[in-house]
């Protein structure tokens, strides 16, 4: 049997019919009860963005607690971020660690940058330049324009890797492409 | 139903036939009719894209998905629910 065509693109501005998020609540819910972490994800995100319920960052969290537990990596990579910024929850670096890592090792982009950053200057943990090179380099090769930034910085100036004028201009080049020129 | 279904997918797919979403419209439809969930999935996907000689129909993709959303599958839901968050939106 082959499988479904599944197209859920990001969408652009287009005609305006109005989104009806109690509508979306309602399904979402139930697909929630099936254990669906894509609907659990989308439940957090309408807690912490306030569309259609009241902002609610502790329900935000524990939506996406549920999703990133069976393995979600956009969950795990908000949950990180929760637990970085003290959002839903207690401030708690070694959490925020721990999900970024589940999301990045996953490929999710924003969870290699974040974790880039964690690892450059996450206030409670000790810099470690090779782990800040190695993140940023997984997010620059999947088109991240910051960690391109970032990583040609590293490179210009041999932060936890060999100073390669080469892969600088490289990573410089990538980066300006998508704008974010070199500062 | 699912040889209805078979020759929508192959229409869409273009498995020996000439690629065309109008013929997998039709077929799926039929299908859908029948109340095969992934045919209805597949064309409420086909509605709220767009496709070749298949217009954007925001009514039409909610209605398919809310039929195979109403028989339990979750992935169906969860799409409904995606549907009514972006509706007004082209993909």
């Amino acid at each position: 049997m082959l499988a479904r065509n599944i197209v859920l693109a990001l969408p652009t501005r287009g005609k305006g019919i109005p989104p009806d998020y109690d509508k979306a609540l309602i399904w979402h819910q139930k697909a929630a009860e099936q254990g669906y972490a894509e609907s659990e994800n989308e439940i957090g995100l309408m807690f912490e963005k306030g569309r259609g319920v009241a902002q609610d960052d502790i329900a935000a969290f524990a939506w996406f607690e549920k999703a990133a537990e069976q393995g979600y990596p956009a969950a795990q990579y908000r949950l990180g971020a929760m637990y970085q910024m003290g959002e839903g929850t207690d401030q708690d670096y070694d959490k925020a660690l721990t999900w970024q890592h589940a999301a990045a090792e996953r490929g999710f982009m924003n969870a290699q940058y974040s974790l880039g950053v964690l690892y450059l200057h996450g206030d409670l943990i000790e810099p470690d330049y090779p782990q800040v090179a190695y993140w940023f380099e997984a997010a620059a090769q999947q088109g991240d324009g910051e960690a391109q930034r970032y990583l040609g910085y590293m490179y210009e100036h041999g932060y936890g890797v060999d100073q390669d004028s080469d892969l600088a201009r490289f990573w410089y080049e990538k980066a300006a492409e998508q704008g974010f020129p070199q500062e | 139903m699912h040889a209805q279904y078979d020759l929508a997918l192959a229409y869409a797919d273009s498995l020996g036939v000439e690629q065309s979403d109008a013929q997998a419209a039709l077929w799926y439809e039929r299908a859908a009719k029948n109340g095969h969930i992934d045919a209805q999935f597949n064309l409420a996907t086909l509605y709220r894209t767009g496709g070749n000689g298949v217009p954007q129909d925001w009514g039409k993709a909610i209605q398919w998905f809310q039929a195979a959303a109403e028989q339990g599958d979750a992935g169906a839901q969860y799409s409904l629910g995606l549907t009514y968050e972006r509706q007004g939106y082209t993909a």
